[in-house]
């Protein structure tokens, strides 16, 4: 089975952020990034459906050419090949235009059987990034599933979560699917993988790789434009303060869910 | 080109017998959006809903008192929730009306049918916004949450129509019942089913999955509580509380817990409980936007400056895992007698 796994490098949630005023951004470039959590659950999924069935996973990411090293990760955890879809004329671009440019990457090194995705990214979070590549690919899609199992060479079971009800459905392949936290849990790579995994080649793919003009990408291209950034204030209370020894806090706590009605009860049940 | 487009149209969920709550908040916010559009351009701004699915007539009846149009499509293949075929039902509704402004509500399958219907009308969509706003040329401003510092970000989607959006519940208060009397148009959609796409299984997630949003009493895990073992002392207390419990995302990150549905906020669950308690939560937009509607908010935080603490009817300054292990003590010594 040729698998590929779009994964997105995501700021690292340990560093500080810093804004670009024109393109109203976050300024990716020279940022520490680490591999967006589900897109790991992703290539879990990929890799497992590799030890099943044979075949290939390729990692495909739309980032700056800094983000190469985290990709590595991505080989470490057994991913055959990576390729980074980068070029300076893709900033700014919006979902919309990511997932065109990521289904130009992917029909330019071959239609696979399945694409797999996350479910959502941490720093721009939409999760409109699957749906949109099946679209442009012209391929069936699924979100949120949290199994899969492959039927046979052209089917792919997968069941997907949704606010109150598990939906099941069968797709033909080939499909783009997205996963959730739930369907697995990464294998973490050993540091001897990590270290190999460094001398092993990112293949770089650009605008002009893909056919790509920069009127077709990029902030210009993209249907929807940043406006202003604003401070989001907290609505503010005028709430009592309390501080004193670790017993005090603990009753006043018990004692004002009391005072609203929802003292414990034997059974531990409430009011 | 933004002539030949008008109006709001609301794609509404169906519940049972009903509609999702929040199917009647986004009509409460095409309402308003309408009203300022009217005003700004002096013309008529129809809002219309779309309603796919449900066998019986309740759901569309009840959104004819929000809407002055509601497109009722009740084929047997939109029973069941189906992304290409619904996505399918949508975009030809928005491509016969053609609405200039386009809403869903920001849940995994409204997410998941705005960015298959923007994909196919190659037009914007913002996701989960917190605010919608007409600007001075009469275009729809959308605020999302942005990354980072409590940042708000504007989108617009100046020379595309429709403008698309998910919006995220628990914002407005939804209209109990609207006063409009709509037309009910039963609409004979062409679905073209490829079969690439079929339906197997339907299985409910149980109470369990509706707990957090119907709970009375939240208790609610951040990053401060540091550890997995206070985590399982936190879901002790709200077991002995009757609570039901809810995290920030670090929480699911650090594998304390694996359970998604628990997590509270934009990409998470919208709550409205009568209490919330929050243990080691700095209160980030991207959670607090899930607990607008709680009533009472209680939060345990060591450090005086964290923004839960700002939004607190009850604000303890101290340390969370300690606090929560001497409320199990205090609770447990109280009751012998179970
Ligand atoms: C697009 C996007 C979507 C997101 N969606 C969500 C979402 O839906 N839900 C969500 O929760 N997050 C979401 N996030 C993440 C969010 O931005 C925050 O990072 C997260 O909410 C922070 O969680 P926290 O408060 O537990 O952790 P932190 O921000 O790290 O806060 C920990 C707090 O604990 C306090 N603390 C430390 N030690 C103690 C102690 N001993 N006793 C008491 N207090 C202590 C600290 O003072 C601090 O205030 C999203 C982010 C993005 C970019
Ligand atoms: N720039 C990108 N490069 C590769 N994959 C991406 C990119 N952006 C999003 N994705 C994929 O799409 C999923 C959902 O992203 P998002 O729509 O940003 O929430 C992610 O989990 C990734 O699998």
């Amino acid at each position: 089975m040729n698998i590929y796994v779009v994964v997105k490098p995501v700021p690292d949630p340990k560093t500080k952020l810093t804004y670009d005023p024109e393109q109203k951004t976050v300024i990716r470039a020279g940022l520490a990034t680490v591999i967006n959590p589900p897109d790991k659950n992703a290539l879990e999924t990929g890799l497992r459906l590799r030890e099943q069935s044979g075949g290939r996973v390729t990692v495909f990411s739309l980032a700056p050419p800094s983000a190469g090293e985290s990709l590595k990760e991505t080989l470490a955890m057994g991913a055959d090949e990576v390729y980074l879809v980068s070029d300076p004329v893709f900033a700014g671009s919006d979902t919309l235009i990511t997932a065109l440019i990521l289904a130009r990457a992917i029909s330019a090194i071959g239609v696979p059987d399945l694409v797999l995705a996350g479910d959502r990214t941490t720093d721009s979070g939409t999760s409109h990034v699957p749906a949109q590549l099946g679209e442009w690919l012209g391929l069936p899609h699924l979100a949120n599933a949290c199994e899969i199992v492959l039927r046979d060479q052209k089917n792919l079971a997968v069941k997907t979560s949704l606010d109150e009800v598990f939906i099941s459905y069968r797709v033909t392949l080939p499909a783009v699917v997205s996963v959730t936290r739930r369907i697995n849990r990464p294998r973490l790579a050993t540091l001897l993988e990590m270290v190999r995994s460094r001398s092993k080649p990112v293949t770089l793919l650009d605008a002009a790789a893909l056919n790509l003009s920069p009127e077709q990408t990029g902030l210009n291209a993209s249907p929807t434009k940043p406006g202003r950034l604003l401070p989001a204030r907290p609505v503010v209370k005028e709430g009592t303060i309390m501080s004193g020894t670790v017993g005090e806090m603990a009753q006043e706590i018990l004692n004002r869910l009391q005072s609203l009605g929802y003292g414990p009860k034997a059974g531990g049940g409430l009011g | 080109m933004e002539e030949a487009y008008s109006g709001i149209m609301v794609y509404a969920e169906a519940a049972g017998s009903g509609l999702k709550c929040s199917a009647r908040e986004l009509m409460g916010h095409a309402g308003i959006l309408a009203a300022k559009i009217q005003e700004l351009e002096n013309k008529q701004v129809p809002v219309s809903a779309v309603i796919l699915g449900p066998q019986n007539l309740e759901p569309a009846k009840t959104l004819t008192g929000f809407a002055g149009r509601v497109y009722w499509c009740d084929r047997k293949e939109l029973t069941v929730y189906h992304p290409g075929l619904y996505a399918g039902a949508i975009t030809g509704l928005v491509e016969k009306y053609r609405p200039e402004i386009v809403m869903f509500a920001a849940g995994p399958a409204g997410s998941e049918l705005a960015a298959t219907c923007a994909a196919r009308l190659k037009t914007g969509l913002a996701a989960h916004a917190v605010e919608l706003e007409i600007n001075r040329d009469g275009h729809l401003v959308q605020l999302v949450v942005s990354y980072g510092e409590n940042i708000m970000g504007e989108i617009l989607c100046p020379a595309h129509r429709p403008q698309m959006v998910t919006v995220q519940s628990g914002i407005l208060e939804p209209p109990v019942s609207g006063t409009a009397a709509g037309e009910l148009i039963r609409e004979e959609i062409d679905l073209r089913d490829d079969g690439r796409l079929t339906i197997t299984a339907i299985e409910g997630k149980g109470n369990e999955a509706c707990r957090l949003e119907e709970a009375e009493v939240v208790l609610a895990g951040g990053y401060g509580l540091k550890n997995k073992k206070n985590w399982l002392q936190l879901e002790e207390l709200a077991d002995l509380l009757g609570a039901a419990t809810g995290c920030t995302r670090p929480v699911l990150d650090e594998h304390w817990v694996d359970d998604e549905d628990l997590m509270i906020g934009i990409s998470g669950k919208t709550i409205h409980p009568r209490v919330y308690l929050g243990i080691g939560i700095s209160g980030s937009s991207h959670h607090t936007a899930g607990i607008q509607k709680a009533g009472w908010i209680i939060a345990v935080n060591n450090d005086v400056q964290a923004r839960l603490l700002q939004m607190a009817d009850l604000r303890i300054v101290g340390d969370g895992p300690a606090i929560v292990a001497e409320m199990i003590k205090i609770i447990k010594g109280g009751n012998t007698s179970t």
